[in-house]
């Protein structure tokens, strides 16, 4: 008898581990997230980042060796749709690469949900086009409202 | 004897019982999931794809550059003369090849297509190819460009 009772509760063990197993199986089958569609935020932030590049806004933000960020700021409210948010970091070098600057537009990023990120690199010109003046990393980071 | 026989069989029954039960639902659990699981691939692939569509079309000239001249010349499609610029040229020709070339070209052969550039109103500019249907499964994806100085709107959806 003392040892049918121990085959018994080997069993009820076996038993109630492989339910368990395959309940928490089928629970993060269930719950897997696809982040697919969190490319296209990504996306969103590289588009917005291109065009501030392409059309010479952060070229002509650099005004009397100062960073004006207004236009930058004005441009990303037109071209980004209502229901993104994205922080740009923009750090410039000089030419002589001696020293930084880094300046930040947007607002904080949130804790609580999917945050894509990336990097532009860019280059500042003279008002004649010819001389780089500064090189430029613009990271930013983008997010649904 | 004949009670503990009794009690046998009705343990019997009930663990038959009980594992039936746990096979069903497991059955019905793997089904469900089984299906779940087609039908999200065969979802991330259109994606992929729309993605992959879209960057070609908004990042680079298409291959030869110049094939807006000469439409017989198109290996690869892209409506863009610089990153995320649009031609308006390209735009035009692109939208009077022919759907199922578009397709093959851009390597979406096994879904439908429907390709709008749209202002920053959402106004229609142009369009082509085949308008989804609603009871079918589609992915659209966005993308911010210029077109003729101004900020656009350049979707694809794909469907099947």
């Amino acid at each position: 008898m003392n040892n049918k009772g121990i085959i018994f509760a080997l069993d009820a063990t076996v038993a109630a581990f492989l339910i368990i197993g395959a309940i928490i199986f089928s629970y993060a089958l269930m719950n897997k997230e696809s982040v697919l569609p969190y490319i296209q935020v990504i996306r969103t932030g590289s588009d917005v980042l291109a065009l501030l590049d392409n059309e010479g806004i952060l070229n002509d933000a650099m005004e009397d060796g100062e960073f004006e960020t207004e236009d930058i700021s004005e441009a990303i409210e037109d071209i980004l749709p209502s229901n993104y948010e994205i922080r740009l970091e923009i750090i410039l070098r000089d030419a002589s690469l001696l020293s930084d600057t880094t300046t930040a537009i947007g607002p904080q990023k949130p804790t609580d949900r999917f945050i894509g990120a990336g990097k532009r690199f860019f280059v500042i010109k003279d008002e004649g086009g010819d001389v780089i003046t500064h090189f430029g990393v613009a990271r930013y980071w983008v997010w649904l409202k | 004897m004949q009670k503990r026989g009794q009690i046998a069989i009705m343990d019997l029954f009930l663990a038959v019982a009980i594992f039936t039960i746990i096979i069903v639902i497991v059955g019905v659990v793997w089904n469900m999931q089984t299906k779940r699981f087609e039908g999200s691939i065969a979802q991330s692939s259109m994606q992929i794809k729309a993605f992959q569509a879209t960057d070609l079309l908004v990042k680079n000239p298409g291959v030869k550059t110049e094939w807006e001249e000469n439409l017989t010349v198109l290996a690869i499609p892209g409506l863009s003369t610089n990153d995320r610029t649009i031609s308006e040229a390209k735009a035009s020709n692109f939208t009077s090849l022919d759907y199922d070339l578009v397709r093959q070209l851009l390597n979406i052969q096994e879904y439908e297509f429907y390709f709008r550039l749209l202002d920053d109103e959402g106004e229609l500019i142009i369009s082509s190819g085949k308008a989804p249907i609603a009871t079918t499964s589609s992915v659209a994806v966005r993308r911010f460009v210029h077109y003729k100085d101004n900020l656009a709107i350049l979707e694809l959806t794909l469907w099947a």
